[in-house]
């Protein structure tokens, strides 16, 4: 049973649904949130209502923007040949980081996970598999992470682009298995960009 | 390598535990049922990451108590480590090594070479073919890590390929991930058969040389068969048809035959209760021998009511394989089940007390 009322009863629940936050920080936030200065909560309330309805996937690419495009596809000097497929958003920023890398980028949305439920209509493949039969992309780097679900991930791409005249290449390892490119530190990633091995199809 | 000090809270039927062991033979005795298999379990636990009994953890929580821990210090290659494995219902399994926390089963299996023969392990020779490809694989994998992240593969991509036929290929994009499936578990296929061949023709060379050394004459003319399933098909739409129809997958190295044969009969079929004992107990001292000159850490053996399988003459003769070279414990009913043993330990009212 609970000694909190309704109302304060039912934030801690909906606080508590979020990422890393337990029930004693749901509560803790809570609280703030109870005592906060109104003009302070408006704004609060008006910054996650902004970001909601202004940000949103690239068109073309599927990394977050509030344009149309974002703005690596909009930028007129990066390499159009080549493409870099990551699973998140987020990986294009480690990437960026490292300075190492000037073409444009392709975000899955996630990997091949059938065993529990994800299946290429899951996550944005199509999607790429479109963009790489309608533009002339010399190359593709899978940026995928080296799990078991970023392992399938590349494996389906590459058969599936297998009669197609490009060049795929995969990250060197280097970068620890069972590993995430969001938390690769940049000297690792950078390392992983210039030594990207080309895979062949052996049949 | 030796476990010294061991440590176990809430494991099975005890509440702690707490021990420190002989670098030697430790002697585990205790009525039935007093908890021996048990206590091996626990040392099996924190040195392996699951029991030998089970692989559900929450069958080795002591019932009703909300979490279990064990905690070893031990020495491999003259290097002082030390393991601890938790595991609560809520938090899962947490395996701290050296201090590192957060570490996988799979360091565990790295770190710690343990041999265990207990009454199951005749099924090795009396049980189908699965048993047998687990231990060669689990053999060349303490060899060459890299060939367990082969298998894991193998283990993913099969049981998706299985998904996919289960529901007939039905969802929109089912046929070009079963093309891909279908060709890597082809090249995984390969790798683990030629992986395969190589360890049993070792594997037969050092069963000879053990039978001999045991003086097991009539064990010396068994053959180990390898049988490798074909993973080509003649014709891939007639492959896939057929797979969709029984629901599952009709090539790969999961379907390998692996058989121990004298004069070409299985002794699966032909051979005697014993004769598939004796055998069992060689293959795994093959296993010891294995570990022991591949990785250069010594196995721990833990022999689980061994004597109880074995006559006299074969049970002296395969302790006295490992014991000069192996920590050991060994459950029994009696203490006296070994001359000299170097600990004694006593199991009784859900606790364990060395005995000087
Ligand atoms: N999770 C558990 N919690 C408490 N007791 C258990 C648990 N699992 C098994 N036991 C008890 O442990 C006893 C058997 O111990 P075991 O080690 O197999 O005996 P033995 O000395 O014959 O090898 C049984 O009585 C069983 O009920
Ligand atoms: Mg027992
Ligand atoms: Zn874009």
């Amino acid at each position: 049973m609970s000694y909190f009322t309704p109302g304060y009863q039912r934030s801690i629940e909906e606080f508590n649904k979020l990422p890393g936050v337990g029930p004693k920080s749901a509560e803790k936030l809570t609280d703030y949130f109870l005592k906060l200065k109104p003009e302070l909560f408006e704004q609060f309330l008006y910054v996650l209502n902004t970001m909601r309805e202004q940000v949103h996937p690239c068109k073309n690419c599927f990394n977050l923007t509030e344009g149309e495009v974002c703005s690596i596809c909009s930028d007129i000097t990066r390499n159009k040949e080549i493409v870099c497929v990551v699973e998140k958003a987020k990986d294009i920023a480690a990437i960026e980081k490292t300075g190492s890398y000037k073409g444009v980028y392709h975000v899955l949305e996630g990997s091949l996970n059938p065993l529990n439920g994800i299946g290429p209509e899951s996550i944005r493949i199509e999607e790429l598999f479109e963009r790489i039969k309608k533009f002339s992309f010399k190359e593709v780097v899978l940026a995928l992470n080296f799990s078991q679900s970023g392992d399938l991930t590349c494996m389906y791409i590459i058969h599936q682009l297998q009669n197609f005249p490009i060049k795929i290449t995969r990250l060197a390892s280097g970068i620890p298995t069972g590993s995430d490119i969001e938390f690769a530190d940049a000297k690792t990633l950078q390392a992983a960009f210039k030594g990207r091995e080309k895979i062949e199809i052996e049949d | 390598m030796f476990v010294d000090h061991f440590k176990a809270t809430n494991f099975r039927c005890f509440d702690n535990v707490e021990c420190e062991f002989s670098r030697y033979l430790n002697v585990v005795y205790g009525n039935n049922g007093s908890g021996k298999s048990n206590f091996l379990e626990a040392i099996f636990y924190v040195l392996q990451g699951n029991g030998f009994r089970t692989k559900k953890d929450s069958y080795l929580l002591k019932y009703n108590a909300p979490f279990l821990r064990t905690e070893a210090k031990f020495t491999s290659q003259s290097i002082e480590k030390t393991v601890s494995v938790a595991w609560e219902k809520e938090a899962g399994k947490k395996i701290t090594i050296n201090g590192r926390e957060n570490e996988k089963t799979a360091s565990l299996f790295e770190e710690c070479n343990v041999i265990i023969m207990t009454p199951a392990t005749p099924e090795l020779v009396k049980g189908g073919p699965e048993h047998r490809r687990k231990f060669i694989d689990r053999i060349h994998a303490k060899e060459n890590p890299a060939y367990l992240s082969i298998l894991n593969k193998y283990s993913i991509t099969f049981r998706t390929r299985n998904l996919l036929l289960r529901r007939r290929l039905s969802n929109p994009h089912d046929k070009d991930m079963y093309s891909t499936l279908t060709h890597n578990i082809r090249n995984l296929s390969k790798i683990i058969q030629s992986e395969r061949k190589n360890t049993i023709m070792q594997m037969q060379e050092v069963f000879f040389n053990i039978c001999e050394q045991l003086n097991l004459p009539s064990l010396k003319n068994i053959r180990i068969m390898y049988a490798p399933s074909p993973i080509d098909a003649i014709d891939e739409y007639q492959l896939m048809q057929k797979e969709i129809q029984r629901g599952t997958s009709l090539i790969g190295s999961h379907l390998d035959r692996l058989s121990l044969r004298r004069d070409s009969r299985s002794l699966r079929i032909y051979g005697s209760e014993g004769e598939q004992k004796i055998t069992a107990f060689v293959l795994k001292l093959c296993e010891f021998y294995f570990l022991e000159t591949r990785t250069k850490n010594v196995p721990i053996v833990m022999l689980d009511d061994f004597q109880s399988e074995l006559d006299n003459d074969n049970f002296n003769k395969m302790l006295a394989f490992i014991r000069p070279k192996a920590q050991i414990f060994l459950t029994s009913l009696h203490h006296e089940v070994v001359d000299n043993p170097d600990k004694v330990f006593k199991v009784e009212n859900e606790e364990v007390h060395g005995e000087v």
